[in-house]
């Protein structure tokens, strides 16, 4: 474990370090999950780039339009608790608190978080279902990625070497939306077997139409990814009835693609889609 | 009681201080100077010659003081059970883990280096797996040799292998006449259960530390039974029993997974080699990988009853993976003597194989094989009870030991508080009430005779010059309370308030013999030996203030730190005065006692009549309440009710501190626990992937404790420890047959196994 | 690399290499109650406060925690005497083994100190990244919830 570490004051001290080493550097956020690597020997850095001093990144604002502006190093602590979330977004502050445990909270960010991208990972289905994007800066300028293009494949991102993520953006709701997210798992703290985010907006008329339905998966597909023909079932003149209900959920399950592990069997966690998309979907219309 | 007694009251852990303050000294703490790292190749592969170890790259590092592999110690063969390991593979390795060289550095980063540059070349050979598989023709032989193997010393003498295969012990326990009792039985029932292989996860991982110093070595381990420990490191370093001094140091937990030698004999060989102490410490990957789990079984087992409920017979046969190594041996003789439950069973043949497979060990673990007894057993007199149309809890009842039965081991039974645990879990379950729809309430008898074979324990007790005393005990505490629990002992007798007595224990070199921590035997045990010792310390006190005071002895008592008597009410002399005296120009205070010893082997003729009983029997009783999620196969446990007959309570506080530990360690055998493999490979080595419950899986938990007193005990105590988790598993699988009428044969009751079950039951839609 | 530590009140010196880890180097200055106990940070058994919130210090570079007040066991007993939530611990018969007892109690106090009247669902959440394989964690809430109180009453 002989790497270096540098804390530089400003994004740019942080992006010229970045690039000045290429793949021998890593940015490091909470380290809750990088920490674990390197101590495995799972990754070896030569330099480790901490992102911990740059306070552009850390703040949480909500604008006038009830956009929401998370910086990339805001802790999932800070997400549970925030005064604005739990009010614009209940359900992204709720599955910040089901993010392993309070010490691991306390320092883990969102932004290591997304750019982690571990498999049963909590915050991206909810981010998804916000239809957030990533701000990511390099070098060469800034970009923004839309979550959904975001994850690529296991542990793996759209970020390109010398690239870190410093907000998500998360635009305004449309009024009355409501989210949920819901996380199976053996123990609280587990990584999710399935988590499923479901975003979903009434539409105003006695209680059972919907204007707009979103789902979002994390734990059974190499990304958590939004599941776009489950979605498309949304007509304009659809009626949440159980049937659709079950509809969704089996279009859902057959979206996924799900691994077998050491929690769970491919099988068994696409059976869990399908179950908690129903029951997801079930607590967003009686909420 | 007494309210000057020491006896049943709650007194703090007279070791609590240093652990509250972080200031507890446990192997991995211990520092000394020039101390080096010291670290273990094992190896990758589950089964293969040794061809060649090229180390000439690794001791180049600099920093690193030797590397050693097995041309470097001696070349005989130990072990726990049998003696079927050397230090380091000699010709081939047995599992992946299995250990073949070790470094000694500056630190640990640098050993870690070292061992990566260490280049073995293996010839790979086809291994087994299944236990099953392992005693079938043909399969790959772990030990060719074992026909060559010795057991250790005492501890297995009714060892029978079955030369040429893998199985090394094959014993039979048996009464009566079996065949002809299930032939006369109105229903028979046969089912196969099977476990899964758990790790013991004590919090604090495996430690040694090595000094050898003027040709005497010290180690600091986290050891269970130093005294066991120390003879075979001395047999196998060729060392006297006197140069080697065995210190346990602060144990973290040990479950029975801190028995037997397993860094030690690193850690001495390589301060043998380079003159310096030497720590070395297990990463959890290698204690889930490398250390030991416990013995799974496949239990086949068959039993016969009457239409009115009377249990006549019972046939168990035990398959138990004992893993690359022999370890499995106490869990597996212990299930054969207990197997069968804690019921009236006058015909019974139990069959117990021992098999070597290609795997990570097993060891015992708490409960030393009555776990996998209990999970078939108490999981098939319900589904028994349910064919029947009998209540389960009044069919247990009807069949359980009571005073005078003869249990399975051939003791007379006496005291025991067996069925009143099984009435008082069952009320406090609710047992019989209304309850919701898809909640399930499930019991289990459980029962455990100590596992003596002729353990003993000696006991030290004297007296400090200002009247306070000193107690000195071979046996480990392991986070159990045993230093609190015999100084609650020493003191009652003395008559000295608890934090008069102070107390050493488990270091060969200062204590006396005590085979150690294990079953749940130091209280009973050990308390007696110190009791025995206290009793004569006193007595020599007396004599001592009787020649002061020119009372007789008979008219002298002990109170409060003072002698009084009852005959001369002006009398009062303190024990410092005593002590003052005796220290100048008399004698020294030197009080010795002893417990155990006999043995519970059956074919002793005083165990045929049953005339001697091995003390110390335990009884209990479980119950728990839960729900189950249809969908997910979630088994939610609502409420777990465990109560124990630990004979009267020495403290309870601690007690109450095994019957809840206990319990939630056997939810975790019972709902998620298991050790993973993928061709002999250990694929969750992790608490990541090895899950163990935590904070928010806890229920309400209520311990019952009934005090049947035993008269061999100390003030009438039992103990218990090992009892606490048997009964967790079967009691959840016969509350989620109650919750849905599905039954499930297999551990754990993990949600997509229970699912799974739900499916074909629904499929399917007959009970069973 | 040298970094300043400020450990219990008092300012250390130490010369680490720049990746080390906190839970190492507390351990190296002889504050030995802090344990490793897993590689994958889930333990707990190596947790102390940073600025009062719990960390597990097996996953906080020490060069991070400068600048910081950091909190460990050792630094709960004043002069000699136990703090109320250690007494309460031994109380309750909150501990066994006590391997996982100093990570088991920085994270109450972090909780307690910030919450004087915790859920009992607040006191598991608090203790979630505390592993304990003896007491079966009950004993553990009771002395938790008894700590409250006593703070509740002050």
């Amino acid at each position: 474990m002989d790497c270096e570490l540098t804390e530089p004051h400003s994004m740019d001290e942080a992006l010229n370090v970045l690039s000045r080493y290429g793949r021998d550097a890593m940015p490091i956020a909470g380290g809750q999950s990088l920490l674990v690597m390197l101590r495995n020997g799972l990754i070896s850095p030569k330099v480790l780039v901490s992102l911990e001093n740059l306070a552009e990144i850390r703040g949480i604002e909500a604008t006038q339009e009830r956009k929401l502006c998370l910086g990339a190093m805001v802790t999932c602590s800070m997400l549970k608790a925030s005064r604005e979330i739990r009010e614009m977004a209940p359900f992204l502050a709720q599955a910040a608190g089901k993010v392993a445990s309070t010490p691991i909270r306390n320092l883990g960010t969102i932004g290591g978080n997304i750019s982690h991208n571990e498999l049963g990972a909590d915050l991206p289905p909810p981010l998804l279902v916000l239809d957030g994007e990533a701000e990511c800066r390099g070098l060469k300028g800034l970009r923004k990625i839309p979550l959904r293009e975001f994850f690529r494949d296991y542990f793996s991102t759209s970020l390109q070497e010398g690239e870190i993520v410093c907000r998500i953006q998360l635009p305004s709701l449309p009024a009355g939306a409501r989210g949920v997210y819901l996380k199976h798992s053996t123990r609280a703290e587990d990584l999710a077997m399935v988590g499923v985010a479901v975003l979903l907006v009434p539409d105003g008329s006695e209680g059972k139409r919907i204007s707009d339905l979103r789902i979002a998966l994390g734990g059974v597909a190499p990304v958590p990814f939004r599941a776009k023909k489950a979605e498309s079932l949304l007509g304009n003149k659809t009626v949440v009835s159980q049937e659709f209900i079950k509809e969704v959920a089996d279009t859902a399950a057959g979206e996924a693609d799900p691994i077998t592990d050491a929690d769970a069997s491919a099988d068994y966690r696409r059976k869990m889609v399908r179950v908690f998309v129903r029951r997801a979907i079930q607590q967003a219309m009686e909420k | 009681m007494n309210m000057s007694s020491a006896i049943g009251r709650p007194i703090e852990r007279v070791d609590g201080r240093e652990m509250v303050s972080g200031r507890a000294v446990y192997g991995v703490d211990v520092k000394l100077p020039g101390m080096l790292w010291g670290k273990v190749l094992r190896s990758p592969i589950p089964h293969g010659r040794l061809v060649h170890i090229d180390v000439e790259k690794a001791k180049k590092i600099p920093g690193v003081r030797a590397v050693i592999t097995s041309k470097d110690v001696p070349a005989k063969r130990f072990g726990f059970a049998i003696k079927d390991e050397t230090i380091f593979a000699v010709d081939k390795v047995r599992y992946v883990g299995d250990a073949v060289a070790a470094v000694a550095a500056v630190d640990e980063d640098t050993a870690e280096e070292a061992i990566g540059l260490i280049d073995v070349e293996y010839e790979e050979l086809p291994a087994v797996f299944d236990p099953e598989e392992a005693c079938l023709d043909g399969a790959p032989l772990v030990h060719e040799e074992m026909g060559t193997y010795e057991p250790n010393r005492g501890r297995s003498p009714t060892w029978k292998p079955i030369l040429g295969t893998n199985i090394i012990h094959q014993a039979v326990h048996a009464r009566g006449n079996v065949e002809e009792a299930l032939a006369k039985s109105d229903f028979v029932f046969e089912d196969t259960f099977r476990t899964n292989q758990i790790h013991h996860c004590y919090m604090e991982p495996h430690a040694a530390v090595a000094q050898v110093e003027s040709g005497k070595i010290t180690v600091w381990s986290c050891a269970q039974e130093v005294f066991p420990i120390r003879s075979i490191l001395a047999d196998l370093f060729g060392v006297p029993e006197s140069r080697i001094r065995v210190v346990a140091t602060k144990v973290g937990g040990g479950f029975g997974g801190k028995i037997a030698p397993r860094l030690e004999p690193y850690a001495i060989a390589l301060a043998l080699k380079t003159s310096r102490p030497v720590k070395i410490v297990m990463t959890r990957p290698e204690e889930f990988s490398a250390a030991a789990g416990s013995a799974p079984a496949v239990v086949y087992i068959k039993t016969g009853v009457q239409k009115d409920g009377t249990l006549k017979a019972r046939e168990m046969k035990f398959i138990w993976d004992t893993g690359a190594y022999s370890e499995g041996l106490p869990p597996s003789n212990r299930a054969l003597k207990d197997g069968i439950g804690g019921y009236r069973t006058p015909d019974f043949r139990i069959t117990s194989t021992l098999v070597y497979t290609n795997k990570l060990r097993a060891t015992p673990l708490r409960g030393l094989g009555v776990p996998e007894a209990t999970w078939a057993v108490e999981s098939q007199m319900d589904m028994i009870a349910h064919k029947l149309g009998m209540d389960p809890l009044e069919f247990r009842l009807k069949n359980a030991l009571e005073e005078g039965d003869i249990n399975s081991v051939g003791d007379v039974v006496h005291s025991i508080g067996l069925k009143q645990c099984l009435h008082e879990v069952a009320k406090e379950i609710g047992w019989g009430k209304p309850k919701k729809k898809d909640v399930g309430r499930g019991l289990a008898l459980i029962t455990k005779s100590p596992t003596t074979t002729g353990s003993i324990s000696g006991a030290y007790v004297h007296f400090n010059e200002d009247g306070s005393a000193q107690v000195l005990v071979g046996a480990s505490e392991i986070g159990q309370g045993s230093l609190t629990a015999l100084s609650q002992i020493a003191a009652e007798e003395l008559g000295i308030p608890v934090d008069s007595v102070g107390i050493v224990a488990a270091d060969t070199a200062v204590c006396p013999f005590d085979q150690g921590t294990f079953s749940s035997r130091v209280t009973l045990y050990t308390g007696m030996a110190v009791k025995a010792a206290a009793a004569e310390a006193k007595k020599q006190l007396l004599e001592i203030a009787s020649q002061i005071t020119e009372i007789p002895e008979q008219d002298l008592e002990v109170d409060q730190q003072k002698i009084i008597s009852k005959k001369h009410q002006g009398l009062c002399i303190s024990f410092k005065e005593v002590m003052e005296r005796a220290h100048t120009n008399m004698k020294p205070i030197l009080g010795k006692g002893w417990a155990g010893g006999k043995g519970d082997w059956p074919g002793l003729p005083h165990k045929l009549k049953g005339k001697e009983p091995t003390p110390g029997s335990k009884y209990g009783a479980q119950a728990v309440e839960l729900e189950v999620d249809k969908e997910t196969g979630v088994v939610k446990i609502l409420k777990m009710v465990s109560a124990h007959d630990a004979g009267c309570t020495i403290n309870p506080l601690t007690l109450d501190g095994q019957i809840v530990g206990g319990a939630v360690m056997g939810m975790g055998y019972a709902l998620y626990e298991r050790i993973q493999f993928e061709d002999g490979r250990v694929t969750n080595p992790s608490f990541m992937d090895y899950k163990i419950p935590s904070s928010h899986e806890i229920p309400e938990i209520v311990p019952i404790r009934v005090e049947v007193p035993l008269p061999e005990g100390p003030f009438g105590a039992k103990g218990a420890g090992e009892l606490a988790g048997l009964g967790v598993a079967p009691a959840v699988a016969n509350a989620i047959f109650d919750a849905l009428k599905v039954r499930i044969k297999e551990l754990p009751l993990d949600p997509e196994t229970v699912l799974a079950a739900i499916e074909r039951h629904d499929k399917s839609n007959v009970a069973i | 690399m040298r970094v300043e530590l400020q450990i219990n009140g008092e300012k250390s010196l130490v010369e680490i290499k720049p990746a080390a880890l906190l839970l190492d180097v507390l351990r190296e200055l002889g504050l030995q109650g802090a344990k490793r106990g897993c590689e994958t940070s889930h333990c707990g058994a190596c947790t102390v406060l940073v600025n009062g919130e719990a960390a597990h210090s097996c996953v906080v570079l020490a060069a991070r925690a400068t600048g910081k007040e950091i909190t460990t066991i050792e630094g709960l007993a004043q002069d000699g005497d136990l703090d109320d939530l250690q007494k309460l611990f031994l109380k309750f018969g909150a501990l066994q083994c006590g391997y996982c007892t100093p990570g088991m109690i920085m994270a109450a106090k972090a909780l307690v100190d910030r919450n004087k009247n915790p859920t009992l669902e607040e006191v598991r959440t608090a203790l979630d990244g505390n592993l304990c394989r003896c007491t079966g964690y009950t004993s553990i809430f009771k002395a938790v919830l008894a700590y409250a109180e006593l703070h509740r009453k002050e």
